[in-house]
């Protein structure tokens, strides 16, 4: 079976296109860094100071936040906006823009998107008023955030991939090497299972190796010290209305888990149509045709089959609209609505594997 | 090892391509006779389990070949008529990737791949890719990876296709060595490939067993119907629209015909004996069986 399976493995990876393929989504990736993450962020302490870019914005970043604790209070919330307050002569300047457009720093913006009104004067809101509890975790989030922002595209990419290369695994061997493959003694049975272990381990490889990747670079440029903020207290971003008040590295292990479990999920279900599909360009077509289709129908979140989509692997990989639906409880406990998602994908997982399965062992030679 | 084909029937949307076939095979060799689309691959197929008969049983040592499974799998050697091959693959990577899916360990799977390449003369070229390979080539990595598993049951659909002269006298040479204590069937349309090798004929038209004999016995049965005559040059026209003629043969002076007609084709025609291509001819030219 091991040997199979290191078979089965060097075919779907020994493709030329497979790792041009990779190259290039590594390449995507690095641009995405560059162009939204890094060498984007610049801050500056104070409206009249220069601003600064890269590592030493970071820096700035780092100790404005130091500079108020590890927790947001209604007393910090006050200190902040005190400290941010614009200048009348600034105001002047900017005639009437909203303070919070004016970017000095990310903590700055966040203060001020919350808890200020045009001018920078406080708006009367308490943190509890705003985020639904009294006290969040505080700290540098804007560079995890920017990481986070991003992947959710490179995710999707991820994800289109996958089932490029997971296509052809049945399919492609139907008119070339079936009967020699169906004939023999393992053909129907060990041979599918290495088959559908090797499209799994690698569908859980891509998504480990782009987020070990991302990690290794966001931990680097960023350091350890903001995966405790809370994702809640930032500028308008992806995550602005995620149900729960997660921390960065919180966000980091949901959006992790989810899109494991959603590129699995494609995975399996490329597997069955590539097991029913007549040859690699049908079975091609059908998955992307499947995996996009909940993007194409665009429900409004009131419409009653609008979570149920949410389930969706699409959705699953594109984790920011799942995190923000509602919380649900689950035996008297509020739970996060994504947590859902597991179970499903178990169950379509399984169903998936089981009609590939099926489908190849029954597979008649014409 | 016996395998007992009991009225097998393979009926696809709108044609019925194997019909009510029985008969039975026993260590040996046995040849496959028929034109195409006469059913000799979907039978081959069903007989590896890659078609399920519509009605009938195939039983292998008085057991349903469906319930063994596996195990009716593990006595199987198959080549196909075409078959296809993983472009990155070398040879050698190929045959130890079909020994792992024919269920041979490791090291057998080594050991039997070694072998196999030196005996179908590929060991030199054993690490270059299967993409590039002549025809011929493909064709011996194929017969290789049918003989992987030291096949009880040998089924070689049209074996010799795209062999050179001296790799067909190789497979035949192959094929006697490895007759004994195994049943192999192999179909081709070359008349001769088959004649001197198997041991028995089965000739099949339309998905139906028309004789399962030895090559002699079978060419009997049109005895008194193959004639041999000379003719002029202008006459030959005329005499192969008119007649199945099997053999043209053009010497200085005359043409030399030979011709399958149940009645005398011409005054100057002499009965000869027949011979298993005639009977070929005879079932399946039958457009001009002599009836003019």
């Amino acid at each position: 079976m091991y040997n199979l399976l290191y078979y089965e493995l060097r075919k779907l990876l020994g493709r030329p296109f497979v790792l041009v393929g990779m190259l290039i989504l590594i390449l995507v990736n690095v641009s995405c860094f560059c162009t939204q993450s890094l060498p984007s962020i610049v801050a500056r302490e104070k409206e009249d100071s220069a601003y600064a870019s890269g590592f030493q914005a970071v820096e700035i970043e780092q100790r404005l936040a130091q500079k108020y604790g590890e927790t947001l209070t209604d007393d910090v919330v006050q200190q902040m906006l005190h400290d941010f307050q614009p200048s009348a002569e600034f105001m002047e300047k900017t005639s009437g823009v909203h303070t919070a457009y004016i970017y000095n720093n990310s903590l700055q913006q966040a203060v001020q998107y919350h808890f200020a009104n045009a001018d920078g004067s406080w708006n009367g809101l308490s943190v509890e008023q705003v985020f639904g509890y009294d006290s969040l975790p505080l700290g540098y989030s804007a560079g995890w955030i920017a990481t986070c922002t991003y992947m959710l595209q490179i995710l999707l990419l991820l994800c289109l991939f996958l089932i490029l290369v997971i296509a052809p695994v049945f399919c492609g061997e139907y008119g070339t090497v079936e009967a020699l493959l169906l004939s023999a003694r393992y053909g129907r049975t060990k041979l599918i299972q290495a088959k559908i272990l090797a499209a799994l381990i690698f569908s859980i490889g891509l998504i480990c190796l782009f987020f070990l990747i991302n990690f290794a670079l966001a931990f680097y440029c960023f350091g350890g010290q903001g995966l405790d903020a809370c994702v809640l207290f930032s500028f308008e971003n992806a995550f602005s209305n995620i149900a729960s008040p997660l921390s960065c590295g919180q966000l980091l292990r949901a959006m992790f888990f989810l899109s494991l479990s959603g590129a699995i999920s494609v995975a399996a279900i490329t597997l069955a149509l590539s097991a029913a599909s007549k040859n690699t360009y049908i079975a091609l077509i059908a998955a992307l045709f499947v995996f996009l289709l909940p993007l194409l129908l665009n429900l409004p979140s009131h419409h009653p089959f609008y979570k149920a989509l949410m389930l969706c692997p699409v959705y699953q990989v594109m984790s920011n609209h799942i995190l923000s639906a509602d919380s649900i409880s689950i035996l008297g406990k509020q739970t996060l609505f994504a947590w859902l998602c597991l179970p499903f994908d178990i169950i379509i997982s399984t169903v998936a594997i089981v009609l590939a399965h099926a489908r190849f062992a029954k597979h008649e030679v014409t | 090892m016996e395998l007992k084909i009991i009225e097998v029937t393979k009926q696809f949307a709108n044609k019925t391509a194997v019909n009510q076939l029985s008969f039975s095979l026993y260590n040996g060799v046995y040849g496959l006779l028929g034109a195409n689309g006469a059913g000799k691959s979907t039978l081959m197929r069903m007989l590896c389990r890659l078609q399920r008969p519509s009605s009938g049983r195939i039983l292998c040592n008085n057991k349903d070949i469906y319930t063994l499974g596996e195990q009716y799998a593990s006595y199987l050697g198959y080549l196909p008529q075409t078959f296809g091959y993983y472009a990155d693959f070398s040879a050698r990577d190929f045959l130890l990737y079909l020994s792992l899916v024919k269920g041979l360990p490791k090291a057998t799977a080594t050991r039997r791949c070694n072998i196999l390449l030196e005996q179908m003369g590929l060991a030199e070229v054993q690490d270059k890719k299967i993409k590039t390979f002549s025809g011929g080539m493909k064709q011996r990595v194929g017969i290789a990876q049918a003989l992987l598993n030291n096949p009880q049951i040998l089924i070689l659909d049209e074996p010799s296709a795209g062999l050179d002269p001296k790799e067909r006298v190789r497979l035949h040479n192959l094929i006697s060595a490895l007759a004994q204590n195994r049943i192999i069937l192999l179909s081709t349309h070359i008349v001769s490939d088959v004649e001197d090798l198997a041991n028995e004929i089965l000739l099949i038209k339309n998905g139906q067993l028309l004789h399962k004999d030895t090559a002699d016995s079978i060419a009997q049965c049109i005895r008194g119907q193959v004639w041999e005559c000379r003719v002029d040059a202008e006459q030959v026209a005329h005499m192969t629209a008119c007649f199945n003629v099997a053999k043209v043969k053009s010497t200085q002076s005359s043409v030399q015909l030979r011709i399958i007609s149940k009645r005398q084709p011409c005054p100057e025609a002499v009965p000869v004996k027949p011979v298993l291509e005639d009977v070929y001819l005879y079932y399946f030219n039958e457009r001009r069986t002599g009836n003019v």
